[in-house]
């Protein structure tokens, strides 16, 4: 204490018995003032929320919300009855996106530096974090792979896995961020195809690293990481005079991809490029699964959609086929995942049919398909990371009699 | 259902004031009851009827043991019948499995059991009516007579699912009369709101750290991540428990009941026994009067007080859960309250109190391993790791502490008394700025961020991965 003491006898209050009010004073003030904010806060929030109209869906989230539960005697006895009320309240909070976005701000300051399984990296970029190969079904691909080559050793069959952003863009990464080194991954996996030849593009995409070639806030490559691949890849796919002028369109910047709905982060959008060949083939597009044909591989009533990238094809199909006015007698079959929706707008000029089937969704066999579509080409194009998880591609390059004996 | 829930805070919370407030004095342990049964029954209905079973029994096992005070024998035949009834519920949901599968593992049987999951909060309401129970048995408090009554003391919904475990003899009175003030309302709202800020901005950021480390492989596991994993595990597990001891003793004081703290900055200890004075009061005092002192608490021979502690120390750890490391981590602090209480207490005395500190934390600490880990092997593994076997520094373990050690910073700082005694020393000043009015600031801060936090607990975006 700074005072000095005063004597015991003066009837005047003590500097220690001051301080003691002013203590009282201040906690009791203060209790009131908390009492105050708790039920502010709340009745504010009840107000705002009554006041203001349910919201059927979430655009970052991508999915529908809750509405106001209804009510039953099953769900009140098995408790589902309660989990929509806990649902409903917080799907229909009050700003609902902005407290997750202030959270995730919030949650950077302190330090962190993933998101639901997401990299928050430099630039904004995010990636997702990536898991270890699923070595049962990896090996199982390989054997099918291999085995496929075997019986059609006629055919240019080629396979690229393309590497993930992580890959090419180590730097990004927060520091010292856990992650596997998937250029390991891939080189052993190379090793283990005999038949079939393995494109590296790692290389090629390294070459342009500082430059766009993966999405800010989705999993895919763009086109321009599509467009650099498929240059290194031209003498390898055996194609001569490759065209080398491109019309290229922006047809989103506003592109916020799955990355960006999974971490909740909603620093950047991004922007949707197509590469348009200079050619004067003509192709048609036709899909298996609706039947529908089209005379473009863009689909631009998407990019009304969330997800821009479907502006490729609108998406996964399980068949689409490409004819065209190539005129190279030339078939190519493309197995494949989602990163080749994108990678397949350099392909067109080069052969008269392209066939392109997604293993996920394709339940036929490969090998009948060969028979009657008079394939000469097989490519398979997957990205790293789906390739290390796949576990449909072995299923459709088994023979019939081959699975039925299994 | 959990304080720190937006339909907790936004919808349970706000109804049950209003509610409780509105209804005349008679009624309001009516609403508390009824608040009490859909706090515990909500997402969770099916343990209802266990639940009002129990309640029902001790309440007439309560009555007939106040009926028998004249027979000494008789009053102990209803009491002893009593609890093992209740034991056996407990037992059965708890630890019917464990015991199963040991016998099973033993004799090489197969015997299998239904696996049904754990009502919630048994533990604590099982051993509030047992304290009922001893209670009336030993004339510390009356039986109630009437049945709402009774029901307030077992499902008043702060203290229903997770503590404290409020000793009938110190409830009792207030069932009956008891009184809000601006005051302790006031009181209530700071203790909920720094219980909220521990729960959800400290407890579950930690958590996350601690659970990325404990999912590593055990190979993979550095001496710096077992260290790291062990201090925000302990960090982790402080700010849970007692935040949302915090919050419960805060609530009970929004209707008027006062409870004792049931943490006391036990990070602050500067020996096992005071460790064990300051961490989950409300259960070594359950354990003390109804166990350690009925066996002969320390007023026997040396030998009957280290079985009275081990006795105290095995049933504590396999009160915590049915896994043989709750055992291992009770008895530990069994052994290590007897070392100090008899062997190296002379010892102790001379050591300066910083390394006593210091080396309570490095037991406690130790203990919390054996805690976490969903196995004795695991245990064991992590806490080689964390000695010096193996690796030391790797990347995951700079990544880790790159992500959390501001948290871990604010979190050593908030188990320590020091922004108590700042702020009290601060109201005691004669300062020109309005402290009250600023440390709201502080609050608000601390309920926005809580919100948040808790809608981002809820965060749920649809990802159909179309690779």
């Amino acid at each position: 204490m700074e005072q000095t003491k005063q004597p015991e006898s003066t009837p005047r209050p003590t500097p220690k018995s001051r301080a003691k009010q002013r203590y009282r004073r201040n906690r009791c003030l203060q209790g009131n003032l908390l009492a105050a904010l708790l039920l502010g806060v709340v009745l504010v929030f009840g107000i705002v929320s009554v006041g203001s109209a349910d919201k059927a869906e979430s655009q970052n989230e991508n999915r529908k919300l809750a509405q106001i539960p209804a009510f039953s005697w099953s769900g009140l006895t098995d408790g589902s009855y309660f989990s929509d009320w806990d649902s409903y309240i917080s799907d229909q909070l009050p700003g609902r996106d902005s407290w997750i976005s202030f959270k995730l701000q919030f949650d950077k300051f302190t330090g962190k530096k993933e998101s639901n399984g997401v990299y928050l990296c430099a630039d904004d970029y995010l990636m997702e974090i990536p898991s270890a190969p699923d070595a049962e079904n990896v090996q199982r691909n390989v054997d099918a792979i291999n085995a496929f080559a075997d019986r059609h050793k006629d055919l240019r069959m080629n396979l690229a896995v393309i590497p993930n952003a992580y890959c090419i863009n180590p730097e990004r990464l927060p520091k010292n961020a856990p992650c596997r080194n998937q250029q390991a991954d891939l080189e052993s996996l190379a090793a283990s195809f005999q038949q079939v030849n393995f494109i590296n593009t790692i290389d090629a995409l390294k070459a342009h690293k500082e430059e766009e070639l993966y999405y800010h806030t989705d999993h895919h490559w763009t086109s321009l990481g599509a467009y650099y691949a498929f240059s290194s890849m031209t003498t390898q796919l055996g194609i001569t005079n490759p065209v080398s002028d491109y019309d290229v369109y922006a047809v989103s910047d506003s592109f916020e991809g799955t990355l960006s709905s999974k971490s909740g982060s909603h620093t950047y959008q991004d922007t949707v490029e197509i590469y348009v060949p200079k050619t004067s083939v003509q192709y048609k597009v036709t899909y298996a699964d609706t039947k529908e044909t089209t005379c473009s591989i863009y689909e631009r009533d998407c990019l009304n959609a969330k997800d821009h990238y479907t502006v490729f094809f609108g998406g996964n199909h399980s068949r689409v086929d490409i004819a065209t006015t190539a005129d190279t007698e030339r078939v190519l079959l493309l197995v494949k995942d989602s990163y080749a929706n994108c990678f397949a707008q350099f392909l067109t000029p080069y052969y008269d049919k392209i066939i392109i089937i997604d293993p996920r969704y394709y339940y036929d066999n490969a090998d009948s398909l060969l028979a009657h579509e008079g394939v000469t080409d097989v490519l398979f194009l997957y990205n790293a990371s789906t390739y290390f998880a796949d576990s449909s591609l072995a299923d459709v390059l088994t023979p019939a009699e081959a699975s039925q004996q299994e | 259902m959990a304080f720190s829930n937006l339909t907790f805070v936004f919808a349970f919370l706000p109804i049950s004031l209003l509610l409780y407030y509105i209804v005349p004095k008679k009624a309001k342990n009516a609403v508390l009851v009824l608040l009490g049964l859909v706090f515990f029954s909500w997402g969770r209905p099916e343990y209802l009827i266990l639940l009002l079973c129990s309640i029902l029994f001790s309440y007439f096992s309560g009555l007939a043991i106040s009926n028998q005070q004249e027979h000494p024998v008789r009053a102990k035949l209803i009491l002893i019948s009593a609890v093992v009834f209740h034991l056996l519920i407990l037992g059965f949901y708890k630890y019917y499995d464990f015991l199963v599968q040991n016998i099973n593992q033993i004799f090489g049987t197969a015997f299998t059991t239904p696996k049904l999951p754990l009502p919630i909060g048994i533990s604590f309401f099982t051993f509030s009516l047992l304290s009922y129970l001893f209670d009336v048995y030993r004339q510390k408090a009356p039986a109630l007579k009437n049945p709402l009554d009774f029901a307030v003391f077992v499902t008043f919904f702060p203290k229903l699912v997770s503590g404290p475990i409020v000793k009938y003899e110190d409830m009792y009175a207030q069932i009956e009369e008891r009184t809000v003030t601006k005051q302790s309302f006031g009181d209530g709202c700071r203790l909920f709101l720094i219980g909220l800020g521990k729960k959800v901005l400290l407890a579950n950021t930690l958590g996350a750290t601690f659970n990325t480390l404990y999912a590593l492989p055990t190979d993979s596991l550095s001496g710096a991540s077992a260290w790291l994993g062990a201090i925000c595990y302990s960090l982790m597990l402080y700010f849970d428990f007692s935040g949302y001891s915090d919050m419960a003793i805060g609530l009970s004081k929004l209707f008027g009941f006062s409870f004792a703290q049931n943490f006391n900055y036990p990070y602050m200890s500067n020996s096992i026994t005071d460790f064990w004075r300051r961490w989950h009061i409300s259960l070594g005092a359950w354990f003390r009067d109804y166990v350690y002192i009925p066996l002969g608490g320390s007023r026997v021979k040396t030998w009957k007080i280290i079985r009275n502690l081990l006795i105290v120390w095995a049933l504590t750890g396999i009160w915590h859960g049915a896994n043989w490391t709750f055992v291992v981590w009770g008895m530990y602090y069994g052994l290590l309250l007897v070392m100090e209480k008899f062997v190296l207490k002379k010892v102790l005395d001379k050591v300066p109190n910083v390394l006593r500190h210091i080396l309570t934390l490095l037991l406690v600490l130790i203990g919390w391993v054996f805690f976490f880990s969903d196995s004795l092997q695991i245990a064991i593994t992590w806490l080689g790791r964390m000695f010096f076997v193996g690796p030391f520094l790797d990347a995951t373990a700079k990544y880790a502490f790159g992500s959390c050690w501001l948290l871990l910073l604010v979190g050593i700082f908030a188990s320590t008394p020091l922004g108590a005694n700042i702020g009290s020393n601060l109201y005691r000043s004669k300062s020109k700025v309005p402290v009250a009015v600023c440390s709201i600031l502080f609050f608000a801060a601390i309920l926005l961020l809580s919100i948040a936090g808790m809608t981002n607990d809820t965060y749920s975006s649809f990802l159909y991965f179309q690779f």
